[in-house]
């Protein structure tokens, strides 16, 4: 059981550093640039997305546009030794516009909501501790988790594209699987 | 429902990255920015630990200014003159920079020495030991005048100084002596004594060897 649990995992993990030799070369209008670019990427830029939005077609939605802003902006991307945070930012500047777009518009009801949030989740377990995980977790906590397990960063490099501390990261990622073991070991309610 | 910590991590992992559509995001059209929007803008990662180095540097820099100023600039200037005649120039605290001779006899005397950080009275001292131990002061007084760039600073040195000296040709012409021949050989570099070397009015001057040259001392005539 761990073995496929790792098999998987480094399945789903991207390159281990993003090269920051790719976002020039996109600047130039290269498409194979960008196409490895966004193969490393996205996993990372999609999980960071949904952690913020909760809900996975704005997450995509943002993460696209991520990119479009990323081919309109890469010839001015200054070399810092951390290309991943600059998607980062953008990601969360696009994502910050959804939420204060959405903050006027009107809600759908709640359970109409969530069944077309997470139809795309068949396996009705997975289904509930994402849900949990998006509902009952702080942002903080969301970005951990989701950047960790949906994307495959490791714990270092999320605290190194997300500016904080590595003893942050973990602290919050082992606060945020009790929660949910607590929050599903009393049938999936949130209190 | 129980699961373990592996578990939720892989039902995260299960549900969560729907493959991208890379073909829509490369080819849709895209204006290239001039400059970085809001969106955009790279974070400065380096802010902080730039900002506390040039602070670091800052106090360091003025640190050392500081010191300069207070230690190491001329402030003032004492002119010891009748006979070889020499310039001492002193910091703020009245500390020798430098003596400089300004005839040839008073610098085959300062050959090989050097007052730096004396304190200015213990080498107007040693100085005045030197001329007369060389006999320049066998019927002449030496003079002292003072410049520093504050003028009552410079009033205060040049009374202190020539109290001083007062003192000590008064302590010397109240005990018997012997006259000494001048001399051209240079002495070895004294010591910077704790305080100025005094003489009182009771004391004789006793040379070694009975020739009135170096080596002699002060004895009190109490001892005798």
């Amino acid at each position: 059981m761990i073995c496929a649990v790792e098999a998987l995992a480094r399945t789903n993990r991207p390159a281990q550093c993003l090269d920051e030799g790719l976002l020039p070369r996109v600047g130039q209008g290269d498409m194979v640039a960008f196409e490895v670019l966004y193969r490393e990427s996205w996993p990372a830029v999609y999980a960071l997305a949904l952690s913020i939005l909760q809900n996975p077609a704005d997450a995509e939605d943002a993460a696209q546009e991520t990119y479009l802003k990323v081919r309109a902006a890469a010839h001015l991307y200054v070399p810092q030794g951390k290309p991943m945070a600059w998607l980062f930012t953008i990601t969360k500047n696009l994502c910050r516009d959804r939420l204060r777009e959405r903050a006027g518009a009107e809600p759908l009801p709640e359970d109409e909501e969530r069944d077309a949030r997470f139809a795309y989740v068949s396996d009705p377990t997975d289904r509930l501790v994402l849900e949990g995980a998006l509902a009952l977790l702080n942002e903080g906590e969301r970005q951990v988790v989701l950047l960790h397990t949906a994307s495959g960063l490791r714990h270092r490099e999320i605290a190194k594209a997300l500016g904080q501390p590595l003893s942050t990261v973990l602290s919050r990622y082992n606060r945020a699987l009790k929660k949910l073991q607590r929050y599903l070991s009393e049938g999936g309610v949130c209190s | 429902m129980f699961l373990t910590k592996r578990e939720i991590e892989s039902a995260l992992r299960r549900g969560g990255v729907p493959p991208g559509n890379c073909e829509q995001a490369a080819h849709a059209p895209v204006q290239p920015m001039e400059v970085h929007d809001y969106c955009t803008r790279q974070p400065r990662l380096r802010r902080r630990g730039v900002l506390l180095l040039a602070l670091c540097l800052l106090l360091a820099l003025g640190a050392g200014g500081f010191y300069c100023w207070d230690r190491l600039l001329p402030y003032s200037t004492l002119a010891l003159g009748g006979g070889p005649a020499f310039l001492l120039r002193l910091n703020r605290h009245d500390t020798v920079l430098t003596v400089e001779p300004v005839d040839e006899d008073a610098r085959v005397l300062l050959e090989g020495r050097s007052y730096r950080d004396w304190d200015y009275q213990a080498a107007l001292a040693a100085l005045v030991d030197d001329l007369e131990r060389a006999g320049y002061l066998a019927g002449t007084s030496p003079t002292v005048t003072a410049e520093s760039n504050s003028p009552d600073r410079a009033r205060v040195l040049e009374l202190d100084a020539q109290q001083f000296l007062q003192e000590k040709l008064d302590a010397w012409s109240s005990v018997i002596r012997p006259a000494p021949e001048p001399s051209t050989t240079v002495p070895p570099t004294p010591e910077p004594p704790t305080t100025p070397p005094e003489a009182t009015p009771g004391d004789r001057w006793q040379g070694h060897h009975g020739n009135g040259y170096g080596g002699g001392r002060w004895r009190t005539e109490a001892h005798e």
